[in-house]
């Protein structure tokens, strides 16, 4: 079994658990729940037990497209309609998903989808950043560590696969942004004017 | 068998499927006429019938361009992260995939009604009047861009085209002939097909048929998810819809919603407010505007009639039956057609279409104004 099957597995659990927090705004757990998927048929294609690569593929490319825009948007705009409104976080996810099928799956323009999920992290990282939030940026960093070692194709020794990394990593900043105090505020709109997030 | 009758469509050769249909159409059309002579009742009017057609043969222009999109975006999905194989010969795959066409078609028409900038592409086919097999050709030209969104997943389990393609015409044509008020309703079919009892409810605009009875072939979808409404006899469904399209244009019938709103997303203040205006339900209106359509009131429901001098309906006729025919030429003949041809031919007769349906209500050629 491949170590990817573990890391998978591991970036699925977290996945899972930013999906099922009621209290986390539509957008972040609609964004975990695309993950999720993603993260169980990478469990299923690395393990052996039911590979599905098409699926794979295609779940990963929603997670570039749609999912990690979802979590900027939650992040820099926290009170905003895609955050917070259902309708509005499926119509984004919706938007997003058929620009990636167009795209990236009929157009074949990889490069778009990974391009647009650099984008999407950065823009966390400078947000909260900017805003004093270090953990949240200490989180978002993790995640673009691992999109960039991915990208790079860094392994560390026979152990981890850049793939490895590149889950390991989004798990980390999943599970730090999880915890971010960002969307405890009725509205979340004014969040980052204070330049530190409501109680 | 059933390869055989589909490969008639896929070979290099093959005809649109429409091509076939159309003439069937039109067959069922004139013995709805005749069989509600017989029985003395109305259910066509002249203009709206024309209409009708008329719209159904524009969208067939458009479509041969806008659905070869659709088909071309599943043929490149379904080869690249289509999942399993799938044996055509065996008549369970067809069933299959019958099946969740109509569960995804659900979710098109539903979406098609209850988000507004998808509305405006539907509802083109609700702005009859009437409702009669002629209705059911009152057909979209602009839904094309986002119906194929809801079939990924047909693609994603690796259905092959033309499994897709067959099951899309049958859904499609199974549809035709539940258009109609001359059939009561059908006993035991009520509870899990689309029936022409239940689908005049999805037609009607009194209240209790607003956003019901979306299915295309079986009416469990809409029992599943709580949209279903039986007719109610004591309340006969009126047709059309609440914001009345007042037109026999063809063009203006398939973007009137669009530039409305647009109108109306202008006209309102604060971006929240504005997306509503795109993306809320079609009944949405502004925090403290009155909606304006918020109650049907049946008996204040004046129907769309205007003169149609002799002059006229023979011009308009004339253009409906060549049209048809055109249609049919074109269908028939387009593989052997550039894309420029196709896009100018098609491009030609929307716009003889949009003439048509303007001159309609010009007073200079009906001599009066409105009634």
């Amino acid at each position: 079994m491949s170590s990817m099957a573990y890391s998978d597995g591991f970036l699925c659990l977290v996945s899972l658990w930013l999906a099922s927090r009621s209290q986390s705004p539509i957008a972040l757990r609609l964004a975990g729940t695309l993950l999720a998927a993603a993260a169980v048929l990478g469990v299923l294609r690395f393990s052996g037990v039911y590979p599905l690569i098409g699926w794979h593929q295609f779940a990963s490319m929603l997670g570039a497209m749609a999912a990690l825009p979802l979590l900027a948007v939650s992040v820099m705009w926290p009170g905003s309609l895609v955050a917070r409104n259902t309708r509005f976080a499926w119509i984004f996810m919706g938007v997003m998903a058929v620009l990636g099928v167009v795209i990236v799956g009929a157009g074949q323009k990889r490069v778009v989808a990974d391009a647009l999920a650099v984008l999407s992290v950065v823009a966390m990282v400078v947000t909260l950043a900017r805003a004093g939030i270090w953990r949240g940026a200490l989180a978002a960093g993790l995640l673009l560590a691992g999109l960039l070692l991915f990208a790079a194709k860094v392994s560390v020794g026979d152990m981890l696969v850049p793939g490895d990394l590149l889950h390991i990593g989004m798990a980390l900043g999943l599970l730090g942004l999880g915890t971010l105090p960002l969307w405890s505020s009725s509205e979340g709109a004014s969040t980052y004017d204070h330049g530190a997030p409501q109680a | 068998m059933l390869n055989f009758i589909i490969s008639l469509f896929f070979k290099d050769t093959a005809m649109s499927p429409y091509l076939f249909a159309i003439p069937v159409f039109f067959l069922l059309v004139a013995l709805e006429m005749w069989v509600a002579h017989r029985r003395g009742v109305q259910v066509y009017r002249f203009q709206d019938t024309l209409t009708s057609m008329n719209i159904g043969t524009v969208s067939q222009f458009v479509n041969t361009i806008g659905g070869a999109i659709s088909v071309a975006m599943y043929a490149i999905l379904v080869e690249r992260y289509g999942a399993f194989t799938w044996d055509t010969n065996n008549p369970l795959t067809w069933v299959l995939a019958l099946v969740l066409y109509d569960f995804f078609y659900y979710w098109v028409h539903r979406t098609g009604h209850e988000v507004n900038i998808l509305w405006a592409a539907h509802v083109v086919h609700h702005s009859s009047e009437e409702f009669n097999m002629s209705t059911a050709m009152r057909q979209s030209s602009t839904g094309f861009y986002f119906r194929w969104v809801f079939y990924v997943p047909l693609a994603l389990l690796g259905f092959p085209l033309k499994v897709f393609v067959t099951v899309a015409v049958i859904d499609l044509v199974y549809q035709f002939w539940v258009h109609t008020r001359l059939i009561g309703r059908l006993g035991f079919l009520e509870l899990f097909m689309v029936t022409p009892s239940n689908h005049r409810v999805h037609h009607g605009q009194n209240d209790y048929c607003i956003d019901k009875n979306y299915g295309g072939i079986f009416s469990i979808w809409d029992r599943m998810f709580g949209t279903y409404a039986d007719e109610r006899a004591e309340e006969e469904p009126m047709y059309g819809v609440r914001k009345p399209l007042h037109s026999w244009n063809p063009i203006w019938g398939n973007l009137h919603h669009y530039v409305a709103i647009v109108a109306q997303a202008r006209a309102t203040a604060g971006w929240r407010n504005k997306l509503m205006c795109f993306f809320a339900g079609p009944g949405w209106v502004p925090p403290g505007a009155s909606p304006d359509h918020a109650r049907f009131e049946a008996d204040k429901f004046v129907r769309f009639v205007t003169p149609s001098p002799k002059m006229m309906n023979r011009v308009a006729l004339s253009a409906t039956v060549i049209g048809a025919f055109l249609l049919m030429y074109f269908l028939f003949a387009q593989k052997g057609f550039t894309p420029v041809q196709r896009f100018g031919f098609s491009g030609v007769m929307v716009l003889v279409y949009g003439a048509l349906g303007y001159a309609w209500l010009h007073p200079r050629v009906q001599g009066a104004t409105r009634v």
